[in-house]
């Protein structure tokens, strides 16, 4: 795929997959990775950075006699959720706007 | 998966794989010297997903991750992006040409000659009672500084109270009371916010210039009496 995600894009997938159900790495990984062309490797960092935010926290679970570490979405994430997803639409907006051809 | 191979150092271990624990020891070696734990959490993540992806999927998580150090770097990147500005930046304001080093010396200058010019004057072969006396009077003159600067500073404090108790009166009995008196009272406002400039041009001045400038003079004359001891 031709399109490269990060920053914000990679923020906004990661809040959005997190806001409908608790998640751990892996299945995180495996969950954008199934829709997205990003690498095992970027998530970790995206994750550290919005938990660091306060975007995000994590709680540990036990999981077969070890530790599984959630990431649920906060206060917080959920507003910046919303104020990237309008960004977000606006981006889109203007890329088709250009598309199409149009001349506003 | 080549370059993964490629990592391991000598002929015997280029031939088998990667494992799982070689690949993490890799990554905290290549993590070492960040913060403990930062570099924890890093591992921590690390190991919780080769455990995800179960014993016999180890070397697709490894092909998955990429190479060790690439992955530590991606890692390092990050940490880096972050720490830089809580703990470098302030070094970094240290050192800047708006504040030289002179000027920091400055400020340290006049408390330590004023220590070293009494220790001199002590350790000086002149007659003792000579010697206290001189200390005396450059103590004197150091205390009527430094009392200079808090009266300064009661000036300021009492023109500020006479601001806001005159504005006051001013305001309440502005047209009840002769026009005179209202003149007045914007007279002392007007006097007091004079006093307040000088009040605090004054204590700058006495701060910045005054008393360093007095305890370089008084170090000046402390080596010349020194000379001519010698």
């Amino acid at each position: 795929m031709a399109f490269q995600y990060s920053g914000a894009v990679l923020d906004l997938c990661v809040l959005a997959i997190v806001e409908k159900e608790d998640t751990y790495g892996y299945k995180l990984t495996h969950q954008i990775k199934d829709k997205l062309n990003i690498s095992e490797s970027t998530l970790y960092p995206v994750l550290r950075r919005l938990t660091k935010d306060n975007y995000l926290k994590t709680y540990d679970q036990p999981f077969e006699g070890r530790n599984r570490r959630y990431y649920s979405i906060t206060l917080e994430g959920k507003l910046h959720m919303k104020e990237l997803k309008q960004e977000w639409s606006a981006y889109i907006e203007n890329v088709e706007t250009i598309l199409k051809g149009e001349s506003r | 998966m080549v370059s993964i191979y490629r990592e391991c150092g000598n002929d015997f271990e280029r031939r088998k794989p990667m494992t799982r624990t070689e690949y993490i020891q890799r990554v905290e070696l290549e993590l070492g010297g960040f913060n403990e734990a930062d570099k924890r959490e890093a591992i921590e993540y690390l190991n919780e997903y080769f455990d995800e992806a179960g014993v016999d999927k180890e070397q697709e998580v490894i092909a998955e991750l990429g190479p060790a150090d690439k992955y530590a770097r991606i890692i390092k990147a990050d940490l880096i992006a972050e720490t830089k500005p809580l703990e470098e930046i302030p070094e970094i304001r240290k050192n800047t040409y708006s504040n030289p080093p002179e000027r920091i010396q400055d400020k340290q200058s006049p408390w330590k000659t004023i220590g070293i010019v009494l220790l001199g004057i002590c350790a000086l072969p002149v007659a003792l009672p000579l010697a206290f006396a001189a200390i005396m009077v450059i103590l004197a003159i150091f205390i009527v500084l430094i009392a200079l600067v808090f009266s300064l500073a009661m000036v300021f404090l009492c023109c500020v109270l006479a601001i806001f108790l005159f504005g006051f009166r001013l305001i309440t009995t502005l047209g009840q009371v002769d026009f005179g008196i209202s003149l007045f009272f914007i007279g002392v406002i007007l006097l007091s916010a004079g006093l307040i400039i000088l009040s605090v041009l004054g204590i700058r001045w006495l701060i910045k210039k005054g008393i360093p400038d007095f305890s370089r003079w008084c170090s000046r004359i402390y080596k010349k009496l020194r000379k001519k001891e010698n």
